[in-house]
């Protein structure tokens, strides 16, 4: 439609389900800790009329928390939402950048597990291929 | 003169890690059963290779993303995990098949029973995984493959008639003793071979794995502009031979030692000397990449860290993923199936799989977010728009071709 | 709320349907946090009928392969952004006010 008027924005302009859903979320020193599965806001009551002067703000992303319910609809159970706050990240590109360490984040749980259970003890683990 | 060396390397080692259990099987087959008449199938299967190994490489040097991390993002959780599933059954087919192939080839030159082997073969498929620096790995295997030449050598020492050959690949008329069905089945079954997506998988993980970044892309382009087609030509050699010496006397390929049986009527002791070093080479490089591709492919969808570059414990979930894919290819493996059989439906599931990883490549590879200035150029893309239909067309077709054949029966 | 729970909600307007949520349009221009500005909500991208699935072709800058592009333009036409002053609820449905504005989805 190219009759309709063009809205400009000022700062990065982000459609989410085109440029934040599904990209690769890497930590502070580029190692990859997820995907993010969705996005928490605030500023939206269900049900009551909208303040047209407070848009919504991104609080959380949420990663990693069960591809099935966003395949078939649903919600994953409240404990497997793993949250970045807005706030931990430093650039959105063709992956999201974060400024702090993965492990500072629940979503490297099952990473931390597999490693410290599995990987670690079995010979030669910890030490780089040659 | 480093430069030229890298070059020089890259371009072997693509000809070395171009033939896998897929592509000797199934050129060994059609060989012998259609003779060159499906050579232009080869030559279709090679352009599109270069096309998508050329694309996914480039955006993984300038953006530093592999390919299932596209996939993810361009198709979403419901196509992506779709695909997903799709690649990891077929690739972790794959990897069964080249593990088969090892210890099928190591029984050859050992009369031990393949058995004995396949746990072994395995094993030492992990161990390269897991200690083998990625350039070491990728060099040697593809190094030790190039001497599967000796299928070109042999085809010159069994001296066919050529001109009967040229004619049969000019001709495109399939054996009286086929069907028209099972010749567009075989056709399918060897784009499939040439065009399988762990290929592109384990490519565009490489680059990442190497760190390319936009100066290497000249480097990757000729690895792949001069490296495939050479592979591709050797791929021809396999079949020429099977034409030569099994269509004539009627024999089929149903077991390795058919495949290499040109050679050692070719070339003799030595040659088939040589030919079980490239078949294990070959077999066992293509284990290590399918058995990475996996990996990279599962670990890239969900986002956890991967790579050969890490240490083991810094890609702990992608390194267990490998583990259970060489458990279940072993297991699978000790059921007593045949390699062959696994081998043979594992390239036509490649080719009912490709659509869904091609497309986002082809989309990415024209987004300047993900590559800038080298966004594809004209020629490229109609060249590319072509091949997606094309493999639109042949993922569409292989099933109903299969049911009809009877898998080519 | 969970932006999940409002992509691919039914729009209403004062005259009746409009389509779906398609996407929510975002700008990283609110107030300054530790590394980036806060993303604010933008508005709504509303589609007709065809409520995912453009792999990219919304941006004006991606035209090429030129097939491609030609049928993602077309299972796109007819979305346009809808600003987040002119919603006036949001629940099973969203609400758009009477005298909204539609403006062009492209970025």
């Amino acid at each position: 439609m190219p009759d309709l008027p063009q809205h400009e924005s000022p700062g990065q302009v982000l459609d989410v389900e085109l440029h934040i859903l599904d990209r690769q979320v890497l930590d502070r020193d580029d190692v990859p800790i997820g995907h993010v599965d969705n996005i928490e806001v605030d500023g939206i009551e269900p049900g009551r009329e909208l303040d047209p002067a407070s848009p919504p703000v991104v609080t959380n992303l949420v990663l990693n928390s069960g591809i099935l319910p966003r395949m078939f609809g649903g919600r994953p159970p409240a404990s497997r939402l793993h949250r970045v706050p807005w706030s931990a990240v430093r650039n959105v590109g063709t992956a999201i950048e974060l400024g702090e360490p993965g492990a500072s984040f629940d979503v490297t749980w099952s990473e931390r597990w597999v490693r410290d259970h599995v990987i670690a003890r079995i010979p030669g683990g910890r030490h780089a291929p040659e | 003169m480093k430069k030229y060396f890298a070059v020089a390397l890259g371009i072997l080692t693509a000809i070395g890690g171009f033939v896998d259990i897929g592509d000797l099987v199934t050129n060994a087959v059609v060989g012998s059963r259609f003779g060159m008449s499906l050579a232009w199938v080869v030559v279709v299967g090679v352009v599109g290779i270069c096309l998508f190994a050329q694309m996914s490489g480039r955006v993984a040097a300038i953006s530093g993303r592999a390919t299932f991390e596209i996939i993810r993002e361009r198709l979403g959780p419901r196509a992506g995990a779709a695909n997903l599933g799709a690649s990891v059954l077929i690739t972790v087919m794959t990897l069964t098949a080249e593990v088969g192939g090892v210890a099928l080839a190591l029984q050859l030159a050992s009369g031990v029973q393949p058995l004995l082997w396949i746990p072994l073969a395995a094993f030492a498929v992990w161990l390269v995984i897991w200690r083998v620096k990625f350039s070491v790995m990728e060099n040697v295997a593809g190094l030790l493959g190039l001497a599967l030449v000796v299928f070109g050598v042999s085809l010159f020492l069994l001296g066919p008639d050529w001109g009967d050959l040229k004619t049969q690949a000019l001709q495109q008329t399939s054996h009286p003793r086929e069907t028209p069905l099972t010749y567009w089945y075989y056709a399918i079954a060897l784009f499939g071979a040439a065009m399988t997506p762990y290929e592109v998988f384990f490519f565009s993980s490489g680059g990442v794995e190497e760190k390319w970044t936009e100066e290497d892309l000249v480097t990757s382009r000729a690895n792949v502009l001069v490296g495939f087609p050479l592979g591709g030509l050797l791929s021809l050699c396999i079949a020429g031979c099977a034409a030569t010496v099994l269509l004539p006397r009627g024999i089929d390929v149903d077991a390795l030692s058919q495949t290499v049986f040109p050679v050692a009527m070719g070339a003799g002791q030595l040659g088939l000397a040589v030919v079980i070093l490239g078949v294990v080479a070959a077999t066992f490089g293509a284990a290590l990449e399918t058995g990475l591709s996996a990996g990279y492919a599962l670990a890239q969808f969900n986002g956890w860290s991967w790579g050969k570059f890490r240490r083991p414990a810094e890609a702990a979930r992608f390194h267990l993923t490998m583990i259970i894919c060489l458990v279940v290819a072993v297991l699978v493996l000790l059921t007593g199936v045949d390699p062959i059989l696994v081998t043979e439906y594992s390239v036509v599931f490649s080719a009912i799989a490709l659509p869904l990883t091609y497309l986002p490549i082809l989309v990415v590879a024209n987004d300047p977010q993900y590559v800038g200035e080298h966004v594809n150029g004209r020629l490229m893309n109609a060249v590319s728009t072509v091949y997606l239909a094309l493999i639109l067309v042949a993922a569409i077709a292989a099933i109903p071709l299969m049911i009809l054949t009877k898998a080519g029966a | 709320m969970l932006l999940n729970d409002i992509l691919s909600l039914p729009v209403v307007g004062p005259e009746g349907r409009l389509g779906y949520v398609a996407d929510c349009r975002f700008a990283i221009d609110g107030s300054p946090g530790p590394l980036l500005a806060d993303a604010q909500l933008v508005g709504l991208i509303v589609a007709g009928k065809h409520r995912h699935g453009f792999l990219g072709y919304e941006r004006t800058s991606v035209r090429s392969p030129a097939p491609l592009a030609w049928w993602f333009e077309r299972r796109q036409r007819g979305s346009f952004l809808v600003l987040w002053e002119d919603i006036e609820s949001i629940d099973d449905v969203v609400r758009v006010r009477p005298g909204y504005t539609r403006w062009s989805a492209t970025l």
